[in-house]
């Protein structure tokens, strides 16, 4: 049955001590066959299978996950939406991503908490104005807001900054008014939510240990819960992506390292907007419940431990105490880190493969989490329809060997 | 005034009187109170507002594992949510309540409490969708914005810290009994030990109970004072007081701070906090327990402590919250307090126990009998009520009867957990134990060592077993120590997590974490909506997520939760606690890497030269280069660009260059490797040489570029440009390692070493004759891509012949000792040719206009050589070099790749901007197609109009065509497609 919430919903349950609310999702077992396996039960993955349930009439669909919905790195992002990508198909990918983010919370009846309160990338030194206003002219002859502000319009957004007593002045911004940030927990939730209403089945605590293929052709998944079988298999495994396409026998062209993220103790609001700077590796925005979330950077080496190394996080701090003086005040509440999954061309993968009814959606890097609705869109018309959307179509496998690439090292907030 | 008899309270100083103000009034505490000692020696009890209810909270504990008792520090730069249970009161000191308005006592945000049955875990996910999407960002984020978030934001701040790192051998963390008993037992051993204590005093539960009575027939205060002096006196062990371990990283990696002004006001240019990094072999946790509290209606309202907390006031602080105050308790550790109570003379007013008699500590049990204390066994408290204080309590008692008892003030003990964020933090692996009903640790992930509480041994009468068996790596002698103890030495528990009220209203509210006012019944409609698993109950509650991280709350929701999945505590699991152990402040990670030392500036030799010559500067990575060089202060950029590229053009100018990389290139091997390295073939060069070379990446784009001096086939040097010159050398050096290391060949970088100076312009060779009298500088000996090397008054000097401007020109490559004097000389010289020092931004507009790339600014890794229409730079015989194969596929081989052209404005006067895009069509449609991008542009005085270089798709043919580049109005200004060059196409200067 469909959940429906407002604040009707919400005023009848209290009088009955919020005792009787329906569960958000089944835990089924798995079944012995699928149409499709979903590994990776993160934002991607189950938006996934909840647009191939939706748009695409698909019914009999797992998602499998070896933890818990969300826990990877949806549950560890600093959730920064923005689509002020430089190179068109970058730019139409995100673009497509923040217009779903735009009815999300309608179109789920999960509130998502998508809030626009815009997108600010820092220049520094008169090679990122030159970048940054480019990438500013690309965005908007590709229909995408983006705006080139001076330093008196970013004071004025944002007066807690030093602009100019610092070791990199501030000299200029890009802004994207609609850009924002999200609460990712939400997301995968809210996904999880409607795809089990749909069918889907939502299967926790399964881990993928290999993909099995047979004659060029996928055969199943098997899993800590035994084999199950399955037509097409889509894997959205994040950090662990490379791993699972191994044991199908295909080498993704994927980095994989740990990136890092702090947030403050709460305080009352004091930056209203997001601000990023890759010079001097520093972004942040406020939490709805008051906490600066920083994004820090990736270790300069490969790893799978999902903790990075403390000088990174001391760099971050060092750019936020010289961007912000006041938040020398502050205090790290928690940092904790996530494994991303790095192509060479810091550009996603949403692709088929060779082998027949295997699908990819991995390589986000640094930024998966603003393209949820975005990549989970395209990549349930790729799996359902075999063939790429004509928005992920340049971001095929086939890339690395032509040399197609999209390089976006300049738009990603990290440096990778 | 609450206070005890303070003649025997060794930390307190009472004949130090201290003035400070809460809210606007001022109180005295003593030198040694923390501001929650303080306080409560005034008798206020009052001293926060909770996040999300505004509910009235007072002091839950006496340490850092406070949920509800966190203050602003005015006095301090505005800090928030600093912890009143542990910061110490100063003379001056200024301290404001947060979350609340208009006053602590009147809150109007406390009307959240009546509407608190609408605002059930997640109610946010399930409302403020409607009516329109905008309600979201305009109305309903900002209120909850507003609403939330505990204290206000700091004021401005300079923040001064510093880092310390340690390398040691053993690291003990807590210098309580069995901290102190470790330190003690490794004194003058061949180790290098480390002893942190988060307190100023060393003793941990020795100096906040009266757990023990004597400590090898010493009283305890003795023994700590003889132990810590001869720890004090060891020559292998150093003692760290006030530093807290926050992180546990692998390999043995610790982060402590140190706070540097505990009970004074931190000086505004000293060192305030110290943060130490220590790497050691093995790590000794002693850092001891936590106790927990219980779940029933209104257990966080001010009046209500835990005992162990309210012990450690009256043996610490020497001040008693209450005299008449009820226990309740389900384990023994409540008997201490008991003990203290009524050896003080404060008779608890009752003593209600959820255990049956029997399983009462007999000790206590007869205690509590001959002191006609009210006795509840087999008893639970239902509920607490009051007015913003407890005023009475409902027991359940064995027969099921319910009493009302009035009384202002609670104590509380649910339990004990080990404090395992270090452990677990480390990645040891914790075990559940039934009978001590809390989480140990079971396995060490890292070389980890768990003593006394911290690893769940509660039995005093263990210790020495212990420490003896854990420590008997490091060779100690076997310890003895004697307690004698005022209770029973035994842990004794019963499971107890919650109290159900006597009335469920919708109202009724009974918290498991006090910090984010999540309640049981939120807990109960989490795991009915699904949110069973640990991590998703508590992301979806907040349950633990406070900035307390729910130190004395989490095990409970655990417990909880167990009962209603039915499932064993085991089963349900437990979060990953996430460093830091306590909220870290970010001055003290910053360390003095911030402000002046952020990041080093790199400067030229002769950049003082540049300073009293009025240069403007730029950073260029962490280079300052001179940007221009203004005349005056009236002349303006563009004026000075204008004057300096015109002046090169007729005259001559010299360039700084020194900051442009430069790499000495050796070995036996070294014309292989610069072969491989770049797309140059080199193998045919004469020595004496250069040549302007390209590096590409594996993916066949322009990486960097430079020119390749080549002195023997064994000996290179190679510029780069300023920005790429480290990832050039370590380009170098990875592949020299990884890929080739059969090739005998070394690298180094002499940036730094030699100083660059680039003279150009028609006059060039007047000038540089008369500084170089002995060098001949005709065509015939110097020719052009040549150097020579010569000395200068005893310095030796390297002259190459080339250009960056398009004129004739020579670059002096001088040792920067000498840089100054040459410099000087070569100004001096060259004034009566009419030569001027340029600056990067002339540069720039210079080899604009003779078509030069700069890599990084017409390149942006999406470009090849053969794009830059330098087909003749690739070696096409050479077997390999770096990118080759890439060169051959589908897509760099596409004819219609975006290609390096020119561009005018058909208005030649019109302005154009680097960034803008070139389009076809006159009219903006968006999405609107776009050929490429303004790569670099600028206002020439040689050509007398503008001019740019741009990227454009299938530029080499589209030479000759109409285009448009688009504004940031989306307007369009009509241009031409040009040939990239626009200064002496024939190369006629060069060579001149």
């Amino acid at each position: 049955m469909k959940k429906k919430y407002s604040i009707f919903s919400i005023a009848k349950n209290a009088l009955k001590g919020h005792k009787d609310w329906p569960k958000m999702w089944r835990s089924p077992e798995p079944r012995e066959f699928y149409d499709v396996i979903i590994i990776g039960g993160g934002g991607h993955g189950l938006g996934t299978a909840y647009y191939l349930a939706k748009e695409h009439g698909l019914k009999n669909i797992a998602v499998i996950e070896k933890g818990w919905l969300g826990g990877g790195n949806t549950g560890r992002n600093t959730t920064i939406i923005r689509s002020n990508y430089l190179w068109d198909d970058s730019a139409h990918l995100y673009e497509h991503s923040l217009k779903l983010w735009e009815n999300l919370s309608t179109e789920l009846n999960y509130n998502v908490m998508f809030s626009q309160r815009g997108v600010m990338n820092l220049a520094h030194n008169e090679h990122d104005i030159k970048e940054i206003k480019r990438r500013v002219s690309a965005n908007n002859l590709n229909g995408i807001d983006s705006l080139w502000l001076s330093k008196e319009e970013i004071q004025k957004k944002v007066p807690i900054m030093n602009t100019d007593n610092l070791r990199y002045p501030v000299l200029g911004a890009s802004y994207q008014p609609r850009g924002g940030t999200a609460r990712h927990d939400a997301v995968a939730w809210g996904f999880a939510m409607r795809a089990d209403e749909m069918g889907v089945d939502i299967i926790q605590n399964c881990e993928a240990h290999q993909i099995k293929t047979k004659n060029g052709k996928i055969e199943g998944v098997e899993t800590s819960k035994g084999f199950i079988r399955a037509n097409k298999v889509g894997v959205v495994a994040s950090g662990h992506t490379g791993v699972l396409a191994e044991t199908a026998g295909i080498r993704l062209p994927l980095q994989s390292k740990p990136l890092q993220a702090l947030v403050s103790e709460p305080i009352k609001p004091i930056i209203d907007t997001v601000v990023m700077s890759s010079a001097v590796h520093a972004y942040v925005s406020q939490s709805d419940k008051g906490e600066l979330v920083i994004g820090a950077g990736t270790d300069s080496y490969n790893s799978f431990t999902q903790r990075g190394g403390f000088n990174i996080i001391e760099e971050t701090v060092r750019a936020m105490v010289e961007l912000y003086p006041v938040f020398g005040k502050m205090k790290m509440l928690r940092q904790w880190g996530g494994i991303v999954d790095i192509c060479p061309d810091a550009s996603p993968i949403i692709s088929k493969c060779d082998v027949e009814g295997l699908f990819f959606n991995c390589g986000w890097g640094t930024g998966g989490f603003k393209a949820t609705p975005g990549s989970a869109n395209v990549f349930a018309h790729t799996i359902a329809k075999n063939e790429a959307h004509q928005i992920n179509s340049a971001f095929n496998l086939d890339r690395f060997a032509s040399g197609k690439l999209v390089d976006e090292h300049g738009a990603a907030a990290v440096a990778h | 005034m609450s206070d005890l008899n303070l003649t025997d309270n060794k930390f307190i100083q009472f004949h130090q009187k201290i003035g400070f103000k809460f809210d606007g009034v001022k109180y005295y505490g003593y030198k040694g109170d923390t501001i929650a000692s303080a306080l409560l020696r005034n008798n206020l009890k009052l001293i926060g507002r909770s996040f999300k209810y505004h509910r009235p909270r007072g002091f839950y504990t006496c340490g850092i594992e406070e949920p509800n008792a966190l203050v602003q520090i005015i006095s301090e730069y505005s800090e928030p949510n600093t912890r009143a249970t542990i910061k110490k009161i100063y003379e001056g000191m200024e301290i404001e309540s947060q979350n609340r308005w208009p006053s602590l006592e009147t809150d109007i945000g406390s009307i959240n409490n009546i509407f608190s049955p609408v605002f059930p875990a997640g109610f946010y996910y399930k409302t403020f969708m409607g009516p329109h999407k905008n309600f979201w960002k305009k109305i309903y984020e900002p209120i909850i914005r507003k609403a939330a978030g505990l204290g206000k934001p700091p004021k401005e701040f300079k923040a001064v810290s510093t880092h310390l790192h340690h390398n040691v051998d053993i690291t003990i963390v807590g210098g309580g009994l069995n901290g102190l008993i470790a330190a003690k037992s490794l004194i003058d051993t061949k180790y290098s030990v480390l002893l942190i204590d988060f307190d100023d005093q060393l003793g941990g539960i020795l100096n906040n109970s009266n757990k023990v009575l004597s400590v090898n027939n010493q009283t305890p205060m003795d023994w700590i004072s003889e132990t810590v002096k001869e720890i004090e006196n060891s020559k292998n062990i150093k003692i760290l007081k006030n530093t807290l371990v926050t992180t546990y990283n692998y390999i043995n990696h610790l982060i402590a701070v140190e706070d540097k002004f505990v009970g004074s006001r931190p000086l505004k240019d000293k060192v305030n906090s110290t943060l130490h990094k220590i790497r050691t072999d093995q790590v000794i946790l002693c850092n001891g327990h936590i106790e927990r509290f219980l779940s029933f209606q209104n257990n966080d309202l001010p009046g209500i402590m835990l005992c162990s907390s309210f012990e450690k006031y009256m043996c610490r602080y020497g001040v008693i919250p209450s005299k008449e105050t009820v226990v309740f308790s389900n384990n023994s550790n409540s008997e201490s307090l008991v003990f203290s109570l009524i050896k003080k003379g404060f008779k608890p007013k009752a003593y209600i126990d959820s255990r049956s008699g029997e399983n009462i500590e007999p000790d206590l049990f007869d205690l509590i009998r001959k002191n006609d204390i009210p006795l509840y066994t087999n008893s639970q408290i239902k509920g607490a009520y009051g007015n913003k204080k407890l005023q009475k309590i409902l027991v359940e008692d064995s027969s099921g009867g319910v009493n009302e008892i009035k009384t202002d003030f609670l104590c509380l003990s649910g339990g004990i957990n080990p404090d395992v964020h270090l452990f677990t933090q480390s990645k040891g692996l914790l075990d559940w134990d039934e009978k001590d009903l809390t989480y140990k640790p079971a396995q060490a992930f890292q070389p980890t060592i768990t003593l006394g509480s911290a690893s769940g041994q509660f039995d005093f009468n263990a210790i020495n077993k212990e420490i003896n068996e854990k420590l008997v790596i490091f060779g100690i002698k076997p310890v003895q120590i004697k307690l004698e103890l005022n209770t029973s030495h035994k842990f004794k528990i019963e499971k107890l997590w919650e109290v159900l009220p006597q009335k469920q209203t919708i109202w009724s509210k009974s918290f498991i974490d006090l910090q984010n006012d999540v309640t049981t019944k939120d807990i109960r409609q989490a795991i009915s909506e699904g949110f069973d698993r640990i991590e998703h109950l508590k992301r979806y509650t907040t349950n633990s997520m406070g900035t307390d991280q729910g130190k004395i709350s989490s095990i409970n929701a655990l417990g909880i939760v167990s009962d209603l999945l039915d499932k064993k505590v085991n089963e349900v699991g437990t979060t990953i606690y996430r460093p830091p152990y306590a909220p870290l402040s970010f001055a003290a990670i910053a360390g003095r890497n911030s402000y002046e030392y952020y990041d080093p500036e790199r400067k030229s030799p002769i950049h003082n030269w540049h300073i009293t010559n009025g240069a403007v500067f730029e950073d260029v990575g962490q280079w300052k280069r001179p940007w221009y060089f203004p005349i005056n202060k009236d002349e303006t950029m563009d004026e000075a660009v204008q004057r300096e590229s015109k002046n090169v053009r007729e005259n001559a100018g010299v360039l700084d260059g020194s900051t442009l990389g430069k790499i000495e290139i050796k070995g036996k091997d070294a014309l292989a490797f610069m072969n491989l390295i770049y797309t140059n073939s080199f193998s045919k060069m004469k020595p004496g040489t250069s040549r302007y070379a390209l590096m590409l990446g594996e993916d066949g784009m322009v990486k960097d570029d430079g020119i390749i001096c080549k002195i023997s086939d064994e000996h290179f040097i190679a510029t780069t440009t300023t920005g790429g010159a480290a990832t050039v050398l370590g380009c170098m050096e990875e592949y020299a390692q990884t890929e080739w290391p059969n090739l005998n060949v070394y690298m180094n970088s002499i940036t730094e070493q030699y100083a660059t100076f680039n003279i150009s312009g028609p006059k060039t060779r007047n000038i540089i004759e008369k500084v170089f009298p002995e060098v001949n500088f005709s065509n015939e000996a110097f020719p052009f891509m040549t150097f020579q090397f010569h000395e200068y008054e005893d310095t030796p000097i390297r002259i190459l012949r080339a250009s960056f401007t398009g004129e004739m020109g020579y670059e002096i490559y001088v040792p920067s000792n000498q840089a100054v004097k040459i410099w000087e000389k070569i100004i001096s010289f060259g004034k009566e040719f009419g030569l001027m020092p340029y600056g990067t931004e002339t540069m720039h507009l210079l080899r604009a206009e003779k078509g030069y790339i700069i890599v990084g600014q017409d390149t942006d890794g999406s470009i090849t050589p053969l794009d830059l229409g330098l087909d003749w730079i690739i070696g096409k015989s050479k077997k390999d070099f770096l990118g080759k194969r890439s060169l051959i596929r589908s897509d760099t081989v596409r004819k219609d790749r975006k290609q390096l052209v020119g561009i005018l404005p058909t208005n030649k006067n019109e302005k154009l901007e680097e960034g803008q895009h070139i389009i076809l069509d006159k009219e903006i449609k968006t999405p609107t197609p776009m050929l490429g991008h303004i790569t670099s542009c600028y206002q020439s005085p040689t050509l007398g109009h503008n001019f740019a270089l741009a990227v454009i798709k299938n530029g080499q043919s589209l030479i000759g065509t109409k285009a448009f580049a688009s504004t940031p109005e989306l307007k369009t200004i009509e241009v031409e497609i040009v040939e990239p060059i626009f200064y002496d196409k024939e190369n006629t200067k060069l060579a001149s």
